[in-house]
């Protein structure tokens, strides 16, 4: 899958006179995301609340308005057969014959492509009705799609049940959510996108509305997956240790755009950014006396607005290299720095790497 | 693999029938469940007994007031079970098929035999103070004879003299007639003779009904005392001087003589040789039967009207106009609220702008003086019966979804905005397939309160309608409770007439309300007390 330059830029409603002369603001949710997932791979996108995360992952999944995907693409390459089976219904949406272009697919195409890509949310309490059984909610994918008969629909409801080790199958499934654990629920909600036999996972921070106890269950299950099926997987989280462990690649997002993107390893050991520092560092520590001494994290402020992107690099207003690299604040202030391959498959947004300063800060 | 396959399915089959079974298990659980079903399942017997055994005209017949069955009925007649709380009761009695006493020929010269031997001890002071004298013209004399106890110290209404005859075509009808008799023997030994009428065989063929009050009683009455009245106005007391004797001298007042009356009934027939009517009737080509009716003060198990008017029928006709009503506005109201406030809330947009601005105008027109209005045109119009209550009902509708639609929009927009709503929309699912697999299971508990809880405000409304005049003809509880009103039968103090349509009315919203309770203790298991 390949993301290219997506922006999601959601109007913000304004009083009467503003909307009569046309002037309309926008949320710049995703303001610029490019990055691509190869097969069998796992991408984390790692960030703090706001940045973009989950409507990246939401403008993949087709479910903002098609109005407010303002540039950009993504482009899909899904199973050989649904490949052949769009470019039939759909020749104007495949691109270079192997990529769909998946805002251009319609109707069955679209239908098509919602097979191949499914998604798991964090909240595993909304995101299963409440009033349908295990068995139910496993099956309507099937359902939707129109795959097998009934039989066959029990078998595969069966299948994925065991394949997220809810077993016995049969006991779960005459249950209803609220007879389960968060932990047997998510796994229910993997089941549901692994009924399909999808490509490609999105997992929007599927374990952090879990107790930390069940967290490893779960986790247990994506490893199993990524190593089993060879799916793609795209991880959102905000806990960067948790997507190092579970990730082959990190991409950093800050205020709607990636800052920094690499090896996940590369990413924690090595990293360019300072907002990707700072994440790090606020990962807790787990030697309880390390916990009550008091901790710099090397960032300040809160998250601006999105609807006022600051001028020239959009991390500068927290940023605490900026305050000790005087040398670099010319550029900072002047442009946005863009990704640049700074090591090999590591690639920074800010100007001090960039321009050849020094990666650590003293602060660290 | 195929074994457990079965196991898996009939597991799922299992649990789902026994969701279907718990939930009558659930309402029958709860006191309030089990007394509403009982009342419930009550009502729809009384219903389906209603529709059974009432004719399907009824509600012209209750409508038709001047006629039979009503007209034989007692006036303001008390239930008859009120003698057990010490009432003084007349009963109303109907003695049909009377069995023939004597027939013989009347022979002129033997004045002995006119009238009828049995009839000697005749009050010969009232009766001739009356200047009543039984006729005694030459004919053939059939005698029919009942006897009536007077149990209480009160007046039986009347006594009516039905008389239908068959004849075949060898008779000529005309010229046939018939003279009805009537003598009533008192417990005191008294005989009153009232006066006879002269019907041909052609208007006995149709069928006739002879009050003896009004019809025979009264005009002579007039003609002796030269009264300045009409039969009708004088007939409503005449019941004094059969069933009583006076308390003075200028019979200023009447006291009811208790114990065995005797009503006997001789038939005339004139116009024709005696031999030849009495072949006649031997072979059957003229046969008048007659049946005598004594109209007490009681009648029926809840009484009457005050015109005679079974209130018990009219109440047993009001099970399925209710039960009708009040299920029919309250499915309509539920169903286009529930349809109209999914649409607005998950569509949005412009569908939802239009029908919320309905919902403003039809929540914020008053309900009340338009079903007046309403009510003067089906009048003026001349509906009646079902079709009127059929508007009446569609206007209720048209102006009570509002409230509905909105509580379900709000629903669902607050579903709409859930993930798992998000969640099927990324797994393909079509728009209809998340309505009605997602929203409308959301939404369909309290669609289910709503429509329970509704169902007693439609037939209240009815009722208030009724009330308030709007009359569409049919025998409703409302409308038996605005007769009372009309007919003062509140101011009378007829318990009979008010309370039971009231109670009706009661117990059938403490039922529905009861099973919405239950619901909602069921469908919010929070409010559960166990």
């Amino acid at each position: 899958m390949k993301v290219e330059d997506l922006r999601v830029w959601f109007p913000v409603r304004k009083g009467f006179i503003e909307a009569l002369l046309g002037r309309v603001d926008y949320v710049r949710a995703v303001d610029g995301v490019s990055f691509d997932v190869d097969k069998g791979e796992t991408l984390c996108l790692v960030g703090e609340s706001g940045c973009g995360k989950t409507t990246t992952a939401r403008a993949i999944m087709m479910l903002v308005d098609r109005s407010d995907v303002k540039t950009g693409r993504i482009l899909f390459k899904p199973h050989d057969e649904v490949l052949k089976e769009i470019s039939k219904i759909q020749p104007n949406a495949v691109v270079n014959g192997e990529y769909v272009d998946v805002y251009k697919t319609r109707g069955r195409a679209e239908k098509l492509i919602r097979s191949e890509i499914q998604i798991i949310f964090q909240d595993p309490f909304g995101s299963i009705n409440p009033r349908m059984r295990v068995y139910d909610v496993v099956e309507e994918p099937l359902v939707i799609h129109g795959i097998g008969s009934r039989e066959e629909r029990v078998e595969a409801v069966a299948k994925a049940l065991e394949a997220v080790k809810l077993t016995p199958p049969e006991d779960f499934m005459v249950r209803y959510p609220h007879q389960l654990s968060g932990g047997q629920r998510q796994r229910v909600a993997i089941a549901r996108a692994l009924v399909l036999n999808p490509s490609m996972l999105l997992a929007d921070e599927p374990v952090s509305m879990l107790d930390v106890s069940i967290r490893a269950e779960v986790l247990e299950v994506f490893n199993e997956l990524k190593s089993k099926r060879g799916l793609s997987l795209i991880f959102i989280t905000h806990d960067i240790a948790l997507a190092r462990y579970i990730c082959d690649r990190i991409a950093v997002m800050y205020l709607g755009k990636i800052v920094e993107i690499g090896r996940s390893d590369e990413i924690v050991e090595k990293p360019l950014h300072p907002y990707t520092r700072a994440l790090i560092r606020a990962v807790p520590d787990v030697v309880p006396e390390n916990r009550l001494r008091l901790r710099v994290v090397p960032i300040k402020g809160e998250i601006p607005s999105a609807v006022r992107i600051p001028q020239g690099c959009r991390f500068r207003p927290r940023c605490v290299a900026y305050d000790e690299n005087e040398w670099v604040r010319g550029f900072c202030e002047k442009e946005e720095p863009g990704l640049v391959e700074v090591e090999r498959g590591h690639y920074v947004a800010c100007w001090i790497p960039i321009k050849g300063g020094s990666s650590h800060s003293s602060s660290s | 693999m195929t074994e457990r396959r079965r196991e898996v399915r009939e597991s799922i089959v299992r649990y789902l029938a026994r969701s279907l079974r718990s939930s009558f298990k659930e309402v029958w659980s709860y006191n309030l469940g089990k007394v509403s079903v009982l009342i419930i399942g009550f009502m729809v017997l009384a219903s389906i007994y209603s529709l059974l055994s009432l004719p399907p005209d009824f509600p012209q017949m209750w409508k038709a007031t001047d006629r039979p069955p009503w007209t034989l009925n007692p006036k303001q007649g008390y239930p008859v079970w009120v003698k057990y709380l010490g009432v003084p009761v007349a009963e109303t009695v109907s003695y049909e098929k009377v069995r023939l006493q004597e027939a013989r020929i009347v022979v002129p010269r033997d004045p002995r035999d006119c009238p009828p031997r049995d009839l000697d001890r005749v009050l010969p002071e009232f009766n001739k103070s009356l200047g009543l004298k039984p006729s005694c013209p030459l004919g053939y004399t059939e005698v029919y004879r009942v006897s009536y106890t007077l149990a209480g110290e009160v007046f039986p209404q009347d006594v009516v003299i039905v008389l239908k005859a068959m004849a075949s075509e060898k008779v000529n009808l005309t010229s046939v007639s018939v003279i009805p008799m009537v003598f009533t023997t008192r417990p005191d030994g008294v005989t009153l003779y009232t006066f006879e009428g002269k019907y041909t065989l052609e208007r006995l063929v149709a069928g006739i009904e002879i009050k003896m009050r009004c019809d025979l009683f009264a005009p002579r009455y007039i003609e002796y005392y030269r009264l300045n009245t009409t039969v009708d106005s004088l007939c409503t007391l005449l019941n004094r001087p059969i069933f009583g004797e006076p308390l003075d001298a200028r019979a200023s007042g009447f006291k009811p003589i208790t114990g065995e009356y005797q009503v006997t009934l001789a038939l005339l027939y004139t116009g024709v040789a005696p031999r030849d009517i009495e072949g006649l009737i031997r072979n059957g080509d003229v046969s008048v039967s007659p049946s005598i009716r004594v109209i007490g003060n009681s009648y029926g198990l809840l009484g009457t009207d005050t015109k005679g008017r079974d209130l018990f029928q009219g109440l047993l006709y009001g099970f399925p106009v209710a039960l009708i009503i009040g299920l029919s506005v309250a499915f309509a109201v539920v169903a286009i609220g529930l349809v109209l406030g999914v649409i607005s809330g998950y569509f949005g947009g412009r569908v939802d702008e239009v029908i919320q601005r309905l919902v403003d105008v039809i929540v914020n027109i008053p309900l009340l003086p338009l079903l007046v209005l309403v009510g003067v045109a089906i009048q003026t119009g001349g509906w009646t019966g079902w079709p009127a209550l059929t508007i009446i009902m569609a206007v209720l509708v048209a102006f009570s979804w509002g409230g509905v639609t909105i509580i379900v929009r709000s629903m669902t927009l607050s579903i709409k905005a859930e993930p798992y709503i998000e969640a099927a929309k990324a797994l393909g699912a079509s728009t209809w397939r998340i309505v009605f697999r997602h929203i409308i299971p959301q939404i369909v508990p309290y669609a289910t309160a709503v429509l329970v809880f509704s169902v007693p405000g439609a037939i209240i409304a009815e009722a208030g309608l009724s009330v308030l005049g709007i009359d569409h003809g049919l025998p409703t509880w409302g409308r038996i409770l605005a007769d009372a009103q009309a007919e003062r039968g509140v101011a009378y103090a007829m318990w009979w007439w008010v309370l039971p349509p009231g109670l009706m009315l009661g117990l059938f919203s403490f039922a529905f309300v009861a099973l919405g309770f239950t619901l909602e203790t069921i469908v919010e298991p929070r409010l559960r007390r166990r």
